[in-house]
């Protein structure tokens, strides 16, 4: 089922977390809503819920308006940051919640909570207490619960936040083969974009209540809307009065068509990539990105001349100034 | 959101039956034949010595309670000894006694006939029916407060201060007064408070041990029921009154204390 | 014993704080639980051994006789079933006031806060008084339950809602918010979120809160004594017997009711402390 949220603006007194925020999100897809802290995504994401109810515009789910309908009867599921997890139950009985809330048969609730906790991969722990899982596990149980209701959207806020930074790439991987395996529209809130970037088909990029742009991830990092969306899913430098990815600048010990001499301030070594910071003529900073074997080959030093280019004129970034979506 | 409304309804509705209502009535009362009266019956020869009586007795139990509390909690926290865990049950007694019942036990030791009635009288000591009495009531039903509250604040505190503090040559003293007091302020603070607002309107046990006796030993509660029922209403509203006054100032010194503990601990 | 070593600075003593600068005192270790002790003896524990011994003083024929005296066991009787009754409305009353305190947003929040407390700071018999001004015989709004079980019930309310708020809003805090807000998306009522989730959390909470009001409504006797106006049989609860009978120098039988009436709070403390320990192994999982 698709998502569909229209104009919808959202005050806390008067703080305005969302500013008539549009926003369609195709049946079947998972989309990343993606912006930095505190910018009205978590906001966004329980008002579809309806954990909190907009004070203009309205919400649909497959075509139906839900916008006056209160959480529980929308049918759609939900993962917290902070996992909220019912701890006086176990794994099981966590999973079995919603089917027991909507009294389904004992027979069904059993065989539906076996199924899940098989695909979440935590079968063993069924009768286990939240407390005694790892933060990775009890999302994973969350997650199961929310799914064991069948709910047509699947909304996750900042789901893998809390975790450590390996685990929490361990499990966006894990979520987007779930994803593939189930077809959920599913509505993902973060601020990282990498994991945007990894796991979505479409990304929202939202800033101070407004969707900046709307697209795919790569036509969100060719193609930014304007500055904010540029700096934000991407690192950029200024070149000549543009903004330029540090990987599309071309750094040689030789002039070449169009580029320009820079002085190399620094050359840091990050693991597989090769940062050099350098210094124009003309008293701008730049710095540029290398693969190691590309930097090894330049031999550049500190305090020595290189000459940078632009790789290819399509590279420059063009703040469009139209953001989709809107 | 309509059980929100239900939810208040109810709530307000019941804090207002049970309490507000009725708190505010009595100050209506108490008010209605004009400032004038309840300055009267609030100035009075043995309003005033209520008064007296009662802060004097208050003080007295209050700092007793408040030494012996934190020295409770220090040896309770700090230290371990054998009966260490009587010692703590006994602290918290006073909660779980009847208010008359404290006054029976009072008098049966110290009054006459009593355990040590006997020596009190051959050494010509007064206790029972003479203010000592009611210190010693006031006293015993006030001790749980401070050694509860300064309890936990210790054990939050811990004692790698204490020991940084011995390492640099301070003498216990010193560390306690330096060190340790300053950082358990505001919950012996609460402590103190709570102990001062059970003390202020202990009934029952004052009752029994001090025999009431009007200009000697009648504390303001007492001289609130007295006048209460000798159908001197006007008159004990009006002293009711002004131990509500007491009462809520003390309230707002929790609140106060309660907040600041809470944000210290933090 | 543990050794006398100097100033050690031992990081491993059995409680959070382990032993202080102040142990290399020995002095302090010996001369303070002396003082204690005697400071507790002489106030507390020697006088109640008192009452205890005075109980038995003619032998236990005359304890039992002095207690199932018929005045003596109606009193306990309606001690006991008043104090139930009210800790059992102020069980549901707690809970609620607690989550508008805890969870709710209006204006005057503070205020209602400070009238929960307002039982702890006020004197128990100014509470009987204001109750009876409002309920009793002069009141404005025409209703009079001076001498009834209602105006027991309604002093003794009124002077252990605190107990059962307070113990209760600690939980409520603590509880996440978004636990309740899963619990609606997963389909659940406030009803059912309350019962299902929020309730079992609550329950040895609950449980203490209740103890403590129990404890503190059988011994009750400030904001009684003027409002339920001390007929025998009738309204004449325990704690106001002790009294007359103290009054009327029947020492004995005052004892008698007394260790009663502590022997009753004994055996329901010890009962909710078990029933907590019941439910707390139910609850395996809470962190």
């Amino acid at each position: 089922m698709d998502i569909s949220v229209r104009s919808v603006t959202k005050r806390y007194g008067t703080v305005t977390a969302l500013d008539g925020v549009s926003l369609e999100v195709q049946s079947g897809s998972l989309t990343a809503l993606l912006g930095p802290s505190g910018d009205g995504k978590s906001t966004l994401l329980r008002v579809i819920a309806g954990l909190d109810m907009p004070d203009l515009g309205s919400i649909a789910i497959g075509g139906n308006d839900v916008t006056r309908v209160p959480a529980r009867k929308r049918g759609i599921g939900f993962c917290f940051q902070s996992y909220a997890p019912f701890r006086h139950l176990t794994v099981a009985e966590n999973v079995a919640f919603g089917l027991k809330v909507r009294r389904r048969p004992r027979a069904e609730i059993r065989s539906k909570v076996a199924e899940m906790l098989e695909l979440v991969r935590l079968t063993e722990q069924a009768k286990r207490f939240p407390a005694q899982l790892s933060g990775g596990q009890v999302q994973r149980m969350a997650l199961a619960r929310a799914l064991a209701i069948e709910p047509a959207v699947l909304l996750l806020d900042e789901p893998f936040g809390a975790l450590d930074a390996q685990v929490r790439k361990d499990l966006r991987v894990w979520l987007r083969g779930l994803h593939d395996q189930l077809h959920i529209t599913t509505l993902l809130v973060t601020h990282d974009r990498e994991e945007a970037m990894e796991v979505a088909d479409q990304v929202a990029v939202i800033h101070g209540g407004r969707i900046e742009q709307v697209g795919s991830p790569l036509d969100v990092y060719d193609q930014p809307a304007n500055d904010f969306v540029l700096t934000f899913l991407g690192p950029a430098t200024r070149f000549d009065d543009r903004w330029i990815r540090p990987h599309d600048i071309v750094v040689d010990r030789r002039p070449g068509p169009g580029s320009r001499q820079a002085t190399v301030e620094r050359v840091v070594a990050i693991g597989f990539e090769v940062r050099v910071h350098m210094l124009l003529g003309d008293g701008d900073r730049i710095w540029a990105q290398l693969p190691r074997a590309e930097a090894a080959e330049l031999e550049l030093t500190s305090g020595g001349r290189a000459w940078v280019r632009v790789r290819q004129v399509g590279a420059e970034l063009a703040a469009s100034g139209e953001a989709a979506g809107l | 959101m309509r059980g929100r409304w239900l939810i208040r309804g109810l709530g307000l509705g019941y804090l207002a039956v049970l309490i507000a209502l009725p708190v505010g009535a009595i100050f209506w009362r108490a008010l209605s034949p004009g400032l004038a009266a309840v300055w009267a019956a609030v100035s009075s020869p043995d309003a005033v010595h209520a008064l007296l009586l009662t802060l004097g007795t208050g003080v007295i139990a209050v700092v007793a309670n408040t030494v012996f509390g934190v020295g409770a909690a220090l040896l309770l926290v700090r230290h371990r000894f054998p009966g260490a865990g009587l010692l703590e049950a006994l602290c918290d007694l006073p909660l779980s006694v009847s208010p008359v019942v404290i006054g029976l036990a009072l008098v049966l030791f110290y009054g006459e006939g009593g355990w040590i009635g006997g020596w009190l009288s051959a050494h010509a000591i007064q206790v029972i029916f003479s203010p000592p009495s009611i210190v010693l009531a006031v006293a015993f039903v006030s001790l749980p407060y401070v050694v509860r509250e300064v309890m936990p604040v210790l054990q939050e505190l811990g004692t790698e201060q204490e020991q940084m503090a011995a390492t640099l040559g301070s003498s216990p003293l010193r560390t306690f007064l330096r060190l340790t007091l300053p950082a358990i302020r505001w919950g012996l603070a609460y402590g103190i408070t709570l102990t001062c607002a059970r003390v202020l309107g202990e009934f029952g046990a004052v009752s029994i041990v001090s025999g009431s006796i009007e200009g000697q030993t009648q504390t303001l509660t007492l001289l609130v029921n007295d006048r209460f029922s000798n159908f001197d209403q006007p008159g004990a509203y009006a002293v009711a009154v002004l131990l509500a006054l007491i009462s809520l100032s003390v309230l707002g010194l929790l609140s106060l204390s309660r907040s600041r503990r809470e944000a210290a601990v933090r | 014993m543990t050794d006398p070593a100097p100033i050690a600075l031992d990081l491993t003593g059995p409680r959070a704080g382990g032993r202080g600068a102040a142990a290399s005192l020995d002095l302090t270790r010996v001369l303070g639980p002396a003082l204690a002790t005697t400071y507790l003896s002489l106030l507390v524990l020697l006088p109640l051994a008192a009452v205890l011994s005075k109980a038995f003083q003619a032998g236990l024929p005359s304890f039992v006789e002095a207690v199932v005296q018929p005045e003596a066991l109606a009193a306990l009787r309606l001690t006991v079933i008043s104090s139930a009754v009210v800790v059992a409305v102020n069980a549901l009353a707690g809970p609620l006031i607690a989550w508008m305190l805890v969870r709710d947003q209006f204006p005057g929040k503070r205020v209602v806060a400070a009238i929960v407390d307002l039982p702890f700071a006020l004197p128990t018999v100014i509470a009987g008084l204001t109750l009876l001004s409002l309920y009793g015989p002069t009141s404005p709004v025409h209703v009079d339950v001076a001498y009834t079980w209602a105006g027991i019930v309604l002093a003794l309310a009124f002077v252990t809602l605190p107990f059962s708020v307070r113990s209760v809003q600690p939980v409520l805090i603590e509880l996440d918010r978004e636990v309740e807000d899963a619990a609606a998306t997963l389909g659940a009522s406030s009803l059912t979120t309350f019962r299902r989730v929020i309730l079992p959390v609550m329950a040895p909470a609950l449980l203490v809160g209740a103890g403590l009001g129990f404890a503190r409504a059988l011994g009750e006797f400030g904001s009684v004594v003027l409002i339920s106006g001390n007929l025998p049989f009738k309204t004449e609860l325990a704690s106001v017997r002790i009294f007359n009978l103290v009054q009327s120098n029947d020492l004995q039988a005052a004892a008698a009711v007394s260790v009663e009436l502590l022997l009753i709070s004994l055996v329901v403390l010890l009962a909710l402390g078990v029933v907590r320990g019941r439910v707390d192994a139910h609850l395996r999982g809470r962190p």
